[in-house]
């Protein structure tokens, strides 16, 4: 199989960057930070194994999701270390967009909830598709995913958010 | 159940989906991929040069340890703690340079 070429990687980019880069902003609830991931995880296809061409979206949603998972786990533990040593936590930049009411919800269900969530309803990928992107089962996506609707249900009715907005 | 208020709200997650703000630049990222290539190519070619370094330190370290357990004089023993010591610091500073990113 032949190394993805540049004008290929442009295209495959233009055709899936868009979409990817809206998943990891609700992931991770900020937009450059998205942005950072985004392009990790494409310098990260560019550099694996040549990927079948129909595995390459799999492979890429994978590995940003692997990378907004890394990430997370690395906060926790400086957060927990800044903690531990009494020591100031850095002052969070103002987002670059602001986050809607239905976004702010969004961003209240822990991370993997999240994926979940938009992967199923917003990308409307299969069982198969989430599981290989979560990296758990198949039987498991059903579970959580029913777990993460019925979380998102009820912080929207404690929000009284009515038909996707504020009333 | 609120399965409607549900579905509406993820409908209007999907509508703000697509960002208006310009996408990375594909070029740069296809610049920094090749970047991170060459020096990946650059640290396979040192790689030889590091493992001598970090041998060589390994055995300054021994030697330095040996020359503290066999010699009896209190000077030539202060200057082999001093030579382990040295040593020790040297494999330290040689194994985080080489360490991986």
């Amino acid at each position: 199989m032949e190394p993805m070429s540049r004008e290929g990687f442009a295209a495959f980019y233009q055709q899936t960057a868009p979409r990817l880069r809206g998943y990891l902003a609700r992931l991770a609830a900020d937009a450059d930070l998205a942005d950072d991931l985004l392009q990790e995880a494409y310098i990260r296809l560019i550099h694996a194994a040549p990927v079948e061409e129909a595995e390459r979206r799999a492979y890429l949603y994978r590995t940003a999701t692997n990378l907004a998972f890394d990430h997370f786990r690395r906060a926790r533990r400086e957060q927990t270390g800044l903690r531990f040593w009494k020591l100031r936590q850095p002052v969070a930049a103002a987002p670059r967009d602001p986050a809607t009411g239905v976004q702010r919800i969004f961003a209240l269900l822990n991370p993997r909830e999240r994926a979940l969530l938009w992967l199923a309803y917003v990308e409307e990928a299969s069982h198969a598709e989430i599981a290989a992107a979560l990296g758990c089962g198949e039987k498991s996506v059903r579970v959580l995913l029913f777990r993460a609707r019925r979380r998102m249900e009820a912080l929207l009715a404690r929000h009284n958010i009515k038909g996707g907005e504020k009333p | 159940m609120n399965q409607p208020d549900f579905e509406q709200a993820m409908r209007t997650l999907a509508a703000q989906a697509v960002s208006p703000v310009p996408l990375p630049d594909v070029d740069l990222i296809w610049q920094r991929a090749a970047v991170r290539e060459r020096r990946r190519q650059a640290e396979l070619v040192l790689r030889p040069v590091r493992l001598a370094e970090w041998l060589a330190c390994v055995v300054c370290a021994a030697a330095g340890v040996a020359l503290l357990l066999t010699l009896d004089p209190a000077v030539l023993r202060l200057a082999g703690m001093a030579f382990s010591i040295a040593a020790g610091v040297a494999l330290a500073l040689v194994r985080t340079l080489t360490a991986d990113e």
